[in-house]
């Protein structure tokens, strides 16, 4: 090795863009080198053999002197961050002694150095950490401002969402009233042309509304003020309306909707009814909107989940289009369908699904899907549902009657082999093509009833007809199994069968309890002639028309002009008249009016009014005096807020009942005939 | 295999680690905003294999050490060992972090060092103060990796003096380890030196 001279060494240690110390082992300056003298703005040759805490104040029982003295007594070296020690020696940048914003960010090394005449000594080495130290800053308080702006980002797409909310609700009332008025106008004298043209106009109306209630779902779900109701209720009821009320639509499309619930196992259960139903209304609608032909199968059950929670698991699976399987990821999140030509071709906001997952998430649950492109989807969600202690005795059992069952769809068959096995029937399944062999069965076998979906072919028909005009000895029961539109190229003979007395019919989708009630009735009713029925309602009919003749019983409260229109024509659709008040006041006035001659039967109030609204005019109907004969009429609220609440608030202040706006016609009726056939 | 220390001798040892490791905590509470606790609850001499399966850390874990070399009297490597996470909440407490950090910046890094520098060196300290051992020590490292990457000084034939340090915040208990591994003529002048030592202090108690 060469060896340098000190000249070399020390010009090498002066060159150095580090700091260098040097003490003995008093702790006296040996040494340091020029970029030291830079930045203190000492010179070594006026400090040499000083005490390093002459020289630097803040030196004197800093870390840094202890970390010198542990490195001369027991050899033990020492790294000071800058973190903890940022600035153990007044430095600062050349050129800026003393100003404190050119101070110079430190980091510290201190160590012995060997020494062969036994003096120890010790050495400083001090690391210009500046431009790091800066860069560190700048990224955190980077990180720190997208945190910043992430927060303000979700404040503001909360405060959008609550607009949203708000404008939605708005948008709602006008187009409740041209929905309303478009109803009216289909119902009046119209040309051709301008039937359709109104047919048009209400079926765009429905989809603006329809898309409205989307956002405004999911609007209200990202604004968190969606709430979920816990309510005692019917959980295989909800689900069979919910499918049933479109159903009408899938039979059209000779689509084939099978609901099975025979996995039930408790009847009633504590959750948000209306919000089951969006989902299931939603999932089937898609099924039906995406599948051309085949069929939809609903299928349900309950898990127990702890002593007090169920867990209902359901599944939609449809034999349409599918998704490709890349795009199931997807298909929840919001504003995508699977491409935007779907968009095009069926329409929607791509807000349903993630309605649907939102609820379904809200609930407790979640959904997923299974697709395979071109054969069909599988939807399956699950959500959480309280028990509830309500039971209702099972249907009663058949008690092994013999059941003889002809359908075409093999899905259908067995789910009601499933069903109607737990009822204690024997069933025996006839597959279509045997029907010669059936047939013949069917003659020589006692069959107490013959189940028969009105799609089987004409041939099948046909012959079976014959064999039951044949039968001399006891004449099984027939129940055919329909869709709700009828319209078949079977309907000539299914009709024959129909009229023969012993035959009933039941609509599609098949129900466990109208299954039930057809087949009890099958059986009561042996000798029930049918006329009787139709007597009943001639009898009912010349009943209504008597009515009309009288005063009117019904008193309507709505202060809009175009939703009082609206009520007044739905109501005469069904045959009512009614008086209208435009105010709380108002009807105050014609209910003590009427009070002396014929009292009101019912009210339909509404709730928003100015100068007295329909909480307040109640109120006075059912405490004051003056009112006291009329204190008993039936009122029935009617409201656009359907908002969670608004239900009990009516029922608090003393309403009967309640009709959400805009008014769905045939509830209207029921409840208008409910009420009225009511004794005071 | 060296003789084992008896049961005394390494009750000894804990005593003037936890002295030493009192002092290291001393130097932590001037440095942060927090007060530290520092004990030993734990010392054994054991093959350098089986102070691995002591760490009690999977292999897959990563691990942030601060380690020191050490060769004289006996020869060797020091390691401060803390699971990733616990090290960085180490230093987040420290430093008064109100944010948990997901990974340690350079300077932040250079603190860790900086902590891991005062323990062991509180743990040399005793060794040189009480044992009166003549060694030479290297400046602190900072190494990141998994266990085997940690313990690159190890052969089979390595054994260990595992030190188990726990680190008491007001909030929260964080739990490092040390260990010393030395080659079998270290630990043999090492474990003669704790010898002389404990002799040194019965005998004065007799005397």
């Amino acid at each position: 090795m060469t060896v340098l001279s000190n000249d070399i060494l020390y010009a090498a240690l002066n060159e150095l863009s580090v700091g260098i110390i040097i003490i003995d082992e008093q702790q006296r300056l040996v040494f340091f080198n020029k970029w030291l003298s830079d930045c203190s703005g000492k010179e070594l040759d006026d400090e040499e053999g000083k005490l390093l805490s002459d020289i630097f104040k803040q030196y004197h029982d800093s870390r840094l002197s202890s970390a010198c003295e542990a490195a001369l007594t027991f050899g033990l070296p020492t790294r000071l961050s800058h973190t903890f020690n940022p600035t153990p020696l007044p430095l600062y940048q050349k050129h800026f002694i003393g100003d404190e914003r050119y101070l110079i960010q430190q980091q510290v090394s201190v160590k012995n150095i060997a020494n062969n005449n036994g003096k120890p000594l010790c050495q400083i080495v001090i690391d210009n950490v500046t431009h790091m130290v800066k860069k560190e800053k700048t990224l955190q308080k980077l990180a720190d401002d997208n945190k910043v702006q992430r927060k303000k980002a979700e404040v503001a797409n909360r405060a959008k969402s609550q607009f949203l909310a708000n404008m939605s609700h708005e948008i709602r009332t006008p187009i409740n009233g041209v929905l309303g008025m478009l109803t009216l106008l289909a119902d009046t004298q119209l040309s051709k042309t301008q039937q359709h043209f109104s047919k048009l106009a209400k079926i765009s109306a429905e989809t603006l509304l329809s898309l409205i209630n989307d956002i405004l779902d999911f609007s209200k779900i990202e604004a968190g003020k969606l709430e979920i109701e816990h309510v005692e209720f019917n959980l295989a009821e909800c689900i069979v309306d919910s499918v049933q009320a479109m159903s009408i639509k899938a039979q059209q499309q000779g689509l084939e909707i099978i609901i099975d619930t025979t996995e039930l196992s408790d009847d009633f259960v504590i959750g948000d009814p209306s919000r089951l139903t969006q989902v299931i209304t939603n999932l089937v609608s898609n099924a039906i909107k995406f599948t051309e032909q085949g069929e939809i199968v609903i299928t349900v059950s309950l898990k127990e989940k702890s002593s007090t929670q169920l867990t209902l698991s359901a599944t939609v699976k449809d034999t349409g289009i599918g998704i490709p399987e890349q795009k199931c990821a997807d298909l929840f999140s919001a504003f995508t369908q699977v491409d935007a030509s779907t968009t095009r071709e069926f329409g929607g906001t791509g807000l349903g699904l993630t309605i649907v997952k939102q609820l379904c998430q809200l609930m407790g649950g979640d959904i997923s899907v299974t697709s395979i492109l071109g054969k069909g989807s599988e939807f399956t969600f699950s959500l959480d549902l309280g028990k509830s202690t309500h039971v209702i005795p099972a249907l009663k059992k058949f008690n092994q009657q013999t059941v003889l069952v002809f359908a075409t769809n093999s899905k259908q068959l067995s789910l009601l082999n499933k069903q109607l096995s737990t009822w204690e029937l024997n069933v025996a399944i006839s597959s279509i093509d045997n029907i010669k062999r059936e047939s013949d069965e069917l003659a020589k076998n006692d069959y107490a009833l013959l189940l028969i979906d009105e799609s089987v072919s004409k041939t099948a028909l046909i012959k079976l007809i014959d064999i039951l005009s044949d039968v001399n000895a006891v004449k099984p029961h027939v129940i055919i199994m329909t869709t709700i539109s009828n319209e078949n190229n079977n309907s000539l003979y299914l009709n024959q069968l129909l009229k023969s007395g012993f035959c009933q019919k039941v609509t599609k989708p098949i129900t466990p309890t109208s299954l039930h009630n057809k087949i009890t009735q099958a059986f009561d009713s042996t000798h029930q002639p049918l006329p009787v029925k139709s007597a009943v309602v001639n009898q009912a009919n010349s009943e209504l028309m008597q009515n009309s003749t009288e005063l009117t019983k019904i008193l309507l409260v709505e202060d809009n002009r175009i939703n009082q229109e609206v009520a007044l024509g739905l109501l005469r659709k069904i045959g009512h008249q009614a008086d209208v008040a435009k105010n709380g006041i108002h009807a105050l006035a014609l209910v003590s009016e009427r009070q002396s001659t014929q009292p009101y039967k019912l009210i339909l109030m509404d709730c928003q009014m100015p100068e007295m609204d329909g909480y307040q005019t109640t109120m006075a109907i059912r405490t004051e005096l003056k009112y006291q004969a009329s204190s008993n009429v039936v009122i029935v609220a009617m409201t656009a807020n359907t908002m969670k609440g608004d239900q009990e608030k009516c029922l608090a202040v003393g309403m009967n009942d309640y009709l959400a706006k805009p008014i769905n016609p045939s509830l209207l009726a029921e409840k208008l005939s409910f009420w009225l056939s009511k004794p005071n | 295999m060296p003789n084992n220390l008896t049961p005394l001798e390494i009750d000894a040892l804990t005593e003037i680690f936890n002295i030493g490791i009192g002092r290291a905590a001393n130097s932590l509470n001037q440095m942060v905003s927090q007060t530290v606790d520092l004990t030993i609850p734990e010392i054994e001499i054991l093959p350098n294999k089986d102070a691995i399966n002591k760490l009690d850390i999977d292999n897959s874990v990563e691990i942030s050490a601060v380690t020191q070399q050490f060769s004289g009297d006996f020869n060797g490597q020091a390691l401060l060992m803390f699971s990733k996470e616990n090290g960085l909440q180490l230093v987040s407490l420290l430093l008064g972090n109100k944010i948990p950090i997901e990974d340690l910046s350079e300077l932040e890094q250079d603190s860790l060092v900086e902590i891991g520098n005062v323990i062991l060196n509180a743990c040399f300290g005793t060794v040189i103060n009480f044992l009166e051992s003549s060694i030479f020590i290297e400046m602190p490292e900072f190494i990141q990796g998994n266990l085997n990457k940690i313990f690159t000084y190890s052969s089979e034939q390595d054994w260990s003096l595992y030190i188990k340090v726990k680190f008491t915040l007001p909030s929260e208990k964080i739990a490092g380890h040390i260990s010393f591994i030395m080659d079998i003529t270290s630990l043999e002048i090492f474990q003669e030196s704790v010898r002389k030592f404990v002799f040194g202090i019965t005998s004065k108690a007799q005397g």
